[in-house]
């Protein structure tokens, strides 16, 4: 690229970009663009009102569980009389919500967030690579992924309404749900699956675009062991999708064919449904539908952690300005923790009537497994020993998500043992135990990356106040919210139900040291609504940040180590003005000797950062 | 594609190589011959004839998958990718099948 | 700045970009087919019935093995021609190739509209029959003297937010089932008389649905309140309808209920099954594991396909087993501990699951070595008098029969529905089939816009042809496995 004078503010992504291409149209610079950036900008934003819709979801949902039979002010009615009569939200309803709520949260909210948009932006730009592998590739794996979205919210507007089975869509259930209509293909539970076979789809072609590009597009210098821990995630989360989701493609289809076209893969001789034999040949094994989902089922619940374990490990070194504690043995970890999610799905599956050498299988693996994680944490928790920590909003986030995370994780181990599971299982000791690891836990580590890069992407800052005032009602809601349902489900309160428990009024389990179990419900709704208004300062500032947040005076606001903090502000298509070199450690902060905390990647030995500006002219 | 050697880029190399891809589609059609063949040989049981089936596809494929696709030499990075990849298939299959074929009831009648 | 090694390897990989996309996206292909091929085996180690073995044609599976194969030869052969800096020689191969890819779809075709073709009947016994509807008497289900008829509207069932994406409850599609002679003219509560089509039938809707206001709903707190239009022919109608277009098979000798939701009430007139039987399958009516070749045979006795066939074909079937077995006897007797004939799979389905032909050049397990027209007219004659008349040999040399619905416990035909054989083959011949038809779409793209990458750098085209050929390669070496498992074993 010819020598182009660098300014300080965000006009170089116009210049550079004028310099390849002479002019492109709003349409293809913006909406079928294949410059990674632009595409991982609009998975994030996509994915962050599908998060907001998950969430509403689950809004009324709580309603019905905290006061189940009456009717919900203000949204109530707006559901339709089909749905809510009187306002009241229905059983039915409360389905429905509950497994779109568990689908789209995952497969359409924090999978594209966590690793489609930041793993999109950031990697590329920290590995020094100009764009991925294959672009154009990219550009499909968003618009599969967005057309899969639409079906998937499309199906709510069906007469049958969307899939109502849960998010694990388990057969037989999910097979002869919505089955005694003219048209089965324009039901909620098919529409399921065949946007499913989308969304699959585009993770395959993302996974195989983010293993290439990390592969082989690594800038000179950057050996493997110089790779920022974000983007040894990331290749380790590419590797999970790319391997463990063509199971569920498989299942997906095979539930789709005894939809559409009469199969029994999944229904077993003699299944009975209203009192009347389904006309069906049978012999089919509704336990294989179970081993497929979860063959993905549980890699993709690290597709759910690793990318904010990632961020966070990105965020803490540039903050408390100490290099990342065990670096190596992360990497150890997450490769460990990648391998072994392969073999530990059936720790899902307890209660099917495995036999002991199984199950002792499952176990040990899934015991194994816990060791990898806990590296992970402690090495983060380590780092921040004797850190000279700047407490700005990102960091705070990346702070929370420690504690919050080891809560989700260390609930987690009981489950380990089928013995406690036998009893756990579906209660809401489960719900709290894994909303633990991906509510505090992954979206506050989403967070804490979107205020960490936000200036890389905008050229100004997020408000600090805004953000504080988004961050700590968030805690104290995230807590009052999760916490009493690990006190519920020890007491046995069964997950799915619409009601919250009503039956457990008055009886000795609804009671806990005095604590009416029952009353609990209406705290933790109370707290998902406050939840809702603690994210109002942040969609402010999401949005009046990119005019009136406070411009970066550098391209390097943060004074970090990694590649993507030497690209112009926000970087223009090719990203780099002169071809990145790398010549030290990811995290070489505070290296003793040298004259700034800072020694970042690019920076050759005896140089100081200023001197080699982040891109140099 | 046999990058390390060094007539990598001489015609003979590849017209050599037509030779070659001829005599293994060759090899190829004879083994689908052999396979419907002795389809209907008494080997003792359906599960012999089974196994023999399955072996020659094996080989079949060895021959596909090492000169058509070039795996007898390629680079590490492949088979690196390609054994977890069928390490994680194998998983799949085998642990499935294990939780068939250890059912809880079978061990607790023995106790 | 460009993407680098888009053409030449990266030397610590050394790879170029492509070659590692293809094999990260054959690695998943790999999972994909390792799912289905598990699945395969689950439902094929411990199958509830007799798992279908060579019920393909050998033919067609044969000629597509040798066709992917002389594809996956030129294929190569056309990468070469790159490299030897061959254009023209390259479109031929590739031309070639493509082609290969459309024969083996068109073979595909074939055999699938062949299976669509295909029945098979479970008896309430367990026994079953197999074979073709005659042309001139598709299966199809007759109502006389319907008088009412219901149409069910759901004025709620509307989406989230009262959003209504499609239409529910019934629409005139019925109608079309009506004998020639019927018209569908009704009185409806009023007694107005109308003409049943798609307008009418909105104003009907319309009329219902404005009976409904919001406090009705509330008042009955039901959840999905339906409801219906009753209407009353002028003169009793006549239906002629396929059983497929009812829901789950269901009527009774009153009532059809109709997928939509619509519900005639009349009289039920004929609802027998003509069958050209080519095969029967007895082995449903022995245990799985049974051992003796006399209780089997002895079990078989009484099967409700003799009731069908008549007792002419038993005999030849127990001629022809006694043949088998004697042959069975011999062939092993040598053997220092003779094989026991229930221990041989391939017994047990030749014998039990007998082929049947009116005519002795068809198959090797025809039963019928005289008098084939004879057994054909007492068959049909048997089960149903009325109809004896009607018999015949059928166009494919095969018995005519005719079966009562009270016998039948299961019919489909040789689609997913049939079982889980059927399923997995569908299934995974259709996800190979739409390999097939993607490679051959990639591969026409380099064949007909490759000129100008060519031009550019002749290297980078064959980089692209050697990754397509790779991805065609997959195809063919899942094919090599699929066809000896589906068709042969
Ligand atoms: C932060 C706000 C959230 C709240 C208040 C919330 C609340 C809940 C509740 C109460 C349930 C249980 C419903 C029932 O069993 O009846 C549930 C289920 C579930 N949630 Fe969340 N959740 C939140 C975020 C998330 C996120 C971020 C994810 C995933 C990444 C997620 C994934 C799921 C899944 C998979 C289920 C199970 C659905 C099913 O039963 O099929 N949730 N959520
Ligand atoms: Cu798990």
């Amino acid at each position: 690229m010819s020598a182009v004078t660098a300014h300080h503010d965000h006009s170089h992504a116009d210049h550079a970009h004028e310099h390849d291409h002479p002019k492109q149209s709003f349409l293809y610079k913006y909406i079928f663009s294949t410059d990674h950036k632009v595409i991982g900008i609009q998975y994030g934003l996509t994915a962050m009102c599908f998060l907001l819709w998950g969430f509403f979801l689950m809004m009324v949902m709580r309603w019905s569980i905290a006061f189940p039979g009456t009717e919900m002010p203000l949204f109530g009615h707006l559901m339709g009389e089909r749905w809510a009569p009187g306002g009241v939200v229905s059983p039915e309803l409360y389905n429905m919500f509950g497994a779109m709520h568990g689908t789209i949260m995952v497969f359409l909210g924090v999978v594209p967030l966590g690793f489609a948009a930041f793993g999109n932006y950031i990697m590329p730009l920290q590995i020094g690579a100009v764009d991925m592998a294959f672009p154009k590739l990219n550009a499909w794996s968003y618009w599969l992924y967005f057309i899969g979205g639409v079906l998937m919210m499309l199906s709510f507007f069906l007469p049958t309404g969307a899939a109502q089975v849960g998010w694990t869509n388990y057969s037989p259930l999910a097979t002869t749900a919505q089955i005694d209509v003219k048209n089965i293909f324009f039901t909620g539970q098919t529409q399921w699956l065949f946007s499913m076979v989308f969304l699959i789809s585009s993770s395959l072609l993302g996974s195989v675009n983010f293993i290439t590009t990390i592969l082989n597009l690594r800038c000179k210098g950057m050996t493997w062991m110089r790779l920022p821990f974000f983007c040894w995630a990331m290749l380790v989360v590419g590797f999970l999708l790319l391997l463990a989701f063509p199971p569920l493609e498989v299942a997906a289809v095979m539930q789709l064919a005894d939809r559409l076209f009469g199969s029994s893969f999944f229904l077993p001789t003699g299944l009975v449904e209203g009192n009347k034999h389904l006309d069906i040949a049978g012999g089919g094994s509704p336990l294989l539908y179970q081993h497929l989902f979860w063959f993905l089922g549980h890699p993709e619940v690290y597709v759910l952690i690793l990318p904010a374990i990632a961020i966070v490990s990105d965020v803490i070194p540039a903050n408390i300005r100490r290099p990342l504690w065990g670096y190596k043995s992360m990497i150890y970890g997450v490769l460990t923790l990648g391998f072994l999610s392969f073999i530990v799905w059936a720790h899902h599956m307890y209660l099917t009537g495995m036999g002991p050498v199984v199950s002792t299988f499952f176990q040990i693996t899934t015991v194994l497994i816990s060791v990898p994680s806990v590296i992970l944490l402690t090495c983060l928790m380590i780092s921040l020993w004797g850190g000279s920590i700047r407490f700005n909003s990102a960091m705070l986030f990346a702070c929370a998500f420690l504690p919050m995370f080891g809560i989700g994780g260390l609930t987690g181990l009981p489950l380990a043992f089928s013995t406690i599971d036998l009893y756990l299982h579906d209660t809401y000791y489960v719900i709290g135990h894994f909303h633990y690891v991906v509510a505090p836990g992954t979206i506050f580590g989403l967070f804490a990356g979107i205020y960490h890069w936000y200036p890389k992407m905008t050229g100004r800052f997020m408000n600090e106040t805004l953000g504080r005032l988004h961050f700590w009602p968030s805690l104290v809601c995230m807590n009052l919210l999760f916490s009493p349902m690990l006190i519920q489900g020890m007491a046995g309160f069964h997950r799915r139900w619409h009601d919250g428990g009503v039956a457990f009024a008055g009886t000795s389990s609804g009671d806990w040291m005095g604590i009416p179990l029952l009353r609990l419900n209406e705290v933790m709704s109370f707290a998902a609504w406050g939840l809702a208004i603690a994210q109002v300062p942040f969609i402010l500032n999401l949005f009046f940040s990119i005019k009136g947040g406070k411009k970066v005076k550098s391209d390097n606001p943060w004074q970090a180590t990694t590649l993507e903090w030497a690209t112009p502000t926000p970087p223009g298509h090719g990203n780099f003005l002169q071809e990145p070199v790398v010549y030290r450690d990811a995290y070489d902060y505070s290296v003793p000797g040298a004259e700034t905390d800072y020694s970042p990647q690019w920076l050759p030995e005896g140089v100081k950062p200023e001197e080699k500006l982040t891109h140099m002219h | 594609m046999a990058h390390d050697h060094h007539d990598h880029d001489s015609p003979e190399y590849y017209k050599k190589q037509s030779k070659i891809i001829w005599a293994v589609g060759g090899v190829l059609v004879l083994g689908t011959l052999i396979t419907v063949g002795v389809m209907d040989w008494d080997m003792g049981s359906r599960a012999a004839n089974i196994a023999f089936g399955m072996f020659i596809a094996l080989v079949k494929a060895s021959f596909v998958a090492l000169i058509f696709m070039h795996l007898k030499s390629e680079r590490g990075l492949i088979y690196k990718v390609l054994f977890f990849t069928v390490l994680f298939a194998i998983g799949l299959f085998v642990l499935t099948y294990l939780g068939y074929a250890d059912p809880l009831h079978s061990k607790f009648i023995g106790y | 700045m460009e993407i680098p090694y888009t053409v030449k390897p990266r030397p610590d990989t050394g790879l170029f970009n492509a070659k590692i996309g293809i094999w990260l996206f054959l690695a998943s292909e790999v999972m994909l087919f390792g799912g289905l091929f598990s699945a395969y085996i689950f439902l094929r180690i411990a199958p509830e019935g007799p798992w279908p073995v060579q019920v393909l044609t050998v033919k067609w599976g044969f000629i597509n093995t040798l066709v992917l194969i002389f594809s996956s030869v030129t294929v190569l052969q056309a990468w070469v021609a790159l490299k030897l800096r061959k254009f023209r020689l390259f479109q031929v191969w590739m031309t070639l190739t493509i082609l290969c890819a459309g024969g083996f779809m068109v073979i595909k075709s074939i055999e699938y509209a062949d299976k669509f073709h295909h029945f098979g009947v479970l008896l309430k016994d367990g026994s079953s029959v197999e074979g073709h509807f005659p042309a001139d008497h598709p299966y199809h289900i007759k109502f006389d003297e319907v008088k009412t008829v219901t149409l069910a509207v759901k004025p709620h069932d509307k989406g989230l937010f009262g959003i209504a994406l499609f239409r529910h409850g019934s629409d005139t599609e019925f109608l079309k089932y009506l004998e020639k002679d019927s018209k569908p003219e009704f009185k409806d509560a009023e007694g107005n008389v109308i003409t049943l089509d798609d307008k009418t039938l909105d104003a009907l809707r319309a009329k219902a649905l404005n009976k409904w206001g919001w406090d009705d709903v509330k008042k009955k707190s039901k959840w999905t309140p339906d409801e219906f239009i009753t209407l009353t022919a002028t003169s009793p109608l006549k239906f002629d309808i396929p059983p497929s277009k009812l829901f789950d098979n269901a009527y009774d000798a009153h009532k059809a209920h109709f997928r939509d939701g619509t519900v005639i009430d009349g009289k039920l007139a004929y609802d027998s099954m003509h069958l050209e039987v080519d095969r029967i399958d007895l082995r449903r009516l022995f245990a799985a594991d049974e051992k003796s070749d006399q209780k089997a045979l002895e079990s078989v006795q009484n099967a409700d396909v003799w009731r069908i066939l008549g007792g002419d074909w038993k005999k030849k079937f127990n001629e022809h087993h006694d043949v088998e077995h004697n042959k069975f006897v011999e062939k092993h007797k040598s053997q220092k501990k003779p094989q026991q004939p229930m221990d041989n799979s391939d017994y047990v389905r030749h014998v039990y699951a007998m082929k049947i032909s009116l005519d002795d050049a068809h198959g090797h397990a025809s039963a019928a070595k005289t008098g084939g027209e004879g057994l054909a007219a007492e068959a049909a004659g048997d089960s149903h008098g009325a109809h004896a008349a009607e018999a015949h040999a059928g166009s494919h040399g095969h018995p005519l029969v005719v079966i009562e619905k009270k016998d039948i416990s299961f019919w489909s035909n040789f689609t997913p529905k049939y079982g889980n054989y059927f399923a997995i083959y569908f299934t995974l011949t259709g996800l190979h089939g739409l390999h097939v038809i993607g490679g051959a779409l990639v591969l026409s793209h380099m064949l007909l816009f490759g000129k100008r990458i060519y031009d550019k750098d002749p290297d980078h085209l064959a980089n692209r042809v050697e990754v397509g050929g790779l991805f065609w390669h997959f195809v063919d070496l899942v094919w090599i496995f699929l066809f000896p498992l589906l068709y042969l074993l």
